[in-house]
């Protein structure tokens, strides 16, 4: 027998014996995992693509958030509370790749990353998802984006978006209330318009 | 800074999160958030993100779950192997080591005993033999059978543990 045979081969097809080595997070087997992909796939999707202003980075680190998900030791908390820590903890792998995103060409922080490496090259997948975000959206900074997201798109409190970005969660209220004024502020000139 | 917030907004807050601003709302919430520029603040940005977020949730076109499942499965079968192999990399370089050890020990004492070993070496194993007989007795010739040998030997293991590898 060689070494590899002790290691189950998933193209074998042999769901029984995945089930024990696949799932490693929230001991998920494939059924639980279709019906937990169903429905955080969609929120997770809209979270990457808003923040990062790009459809089809959004599409590559979806399947790359699930794929580390499946593979990753579970947290704790993530067996103890079910679903909804599982989310979170989906989110922040994704929020991890986004982070790593930004930082491969050279800079150490998100919130050092210069505006213009967040301009993207006009393809039809990029314009469109530019259009729906809307001109507001666009001139908050990704780390306003990021927080405003996970705290008025997803309702998450403070606590959990500190547990989600790797930020200190005292340090939330302060960028949430900064980037709250920023919004509302642009946000008021198109709600004026249109109430006009 | 001024962090302070309206002490409304925690109401106003509950109100968002179940979807009962404005229409389930009370009119006196409604004509506070008339006047108060924080729970103005909130309910546009809460509102111009729920938008967003419904519109966005439309746009994806997924990828099969069990396409996922499988391609993580593959991740952590390669992680696994990954992580037997090292020790057997380690054995692998330490052997490799061992015998260069060895044959640069064997070399050395050789040489300090007797510089004439390597011609009698070839002439022992009869090298030679494998040349044509016009060049049998070239000089040198014993010497280039034994580097050709050990060329043919070296470049064999590497290709062995290449295929092997894979």
């Amino acid at each position: 027998m060689t070494y590899e045979s002790a290691i189950s081969n998933p193209l074998a097809g042999d769901a029984s014996t995945l089930a024990g080595t696949a799932g490693a997070c929230s001991g998920m087997d494939n059924e639980a995992f279709a019906g937990f992909y169903e429905r955080s796939a969609r929120p997770l999707w809209a979270y990457l693509a808003r923040v990062s202003s790009d459809a089809a980075l959004a599409d590559d680190l979806l399947q790359e958030a699930y794929i580390r998900f499946l593979t990753a030791d579970t947290p704790r908390s993530a067996q103890i509370d079910g679903e909804v820590a599982a989310r979170r903890y989906l989110f922040r792998i994704a929020t991890n790749l986004l982070r790593d995103h930004w930082r491969r060409p050279r800079t150490a922080s998100l919130d050092e990353v210069p505006e213009r490496h967040f301009e993207i090259a006009d393809s039809s997948a990029q314009s469109e998802a530019r259009a729906v975000l809307g001109p507001v959206l666009l001139q908050l900074r990704p780390r306003e984006r990021q927080l405003l997201w996970l705290a008025y798109a997803e309702g998450y409190s403070h606590r959990e978006i500190a547990h989600i970005t790797g930020l200190a969660s005292a340090s939330i209220r302060l960028l949430l209330f900064r980037a709250r004024r920023k919004a509302a502020r642009l946000l008021e000139p198109a709600s004026n318009w249109r109430s006009a | 800074m001024n962090l302070r917030t309206c002490p409304r907004e925690k109401e106003l807050a509950g109100l968002l999160e179940l979807g009962h601003w404005p229409d389930a709302s009370s009119p006196d919430m409604r004509a506070h958030v008339a006047t108060c520029a924080s729970c103005r603040a909130r309910v546009a940005v809460t509102q111009a993100f729920r938008s967003e977020r419904d519109r966005a949730l439309g746009e994806p076109r997924l990828e099969s779950s069990g396409v996922l499942w499988w391609r993580a499965q593959l991740r952590r079968r390669n992680a696994a192997l990954t992580r037997l192999s090292r020790p057997l990399l380690g054995a692998q370089i330490f052997a490799v080591v061992l015998a260069l050890a060895a044959a640069g020990a064997y070399l050395g004492m050789q040489f300090r005993q007797d510089g004439t070993w390597l011609g009698d070496f070839t002439r022992a194993l009869h090298f030679t033999a494998l040349l044509p007989p016009a060049f049998q007795n070239t000089p040198g010739a014993g010497m280039a059978m034994v580097l050709l040998v050990a060329v043919i030997a070296l470049a064999g293991g590497v290709v062995l543990y290449v295929a092997s590898d894979r």
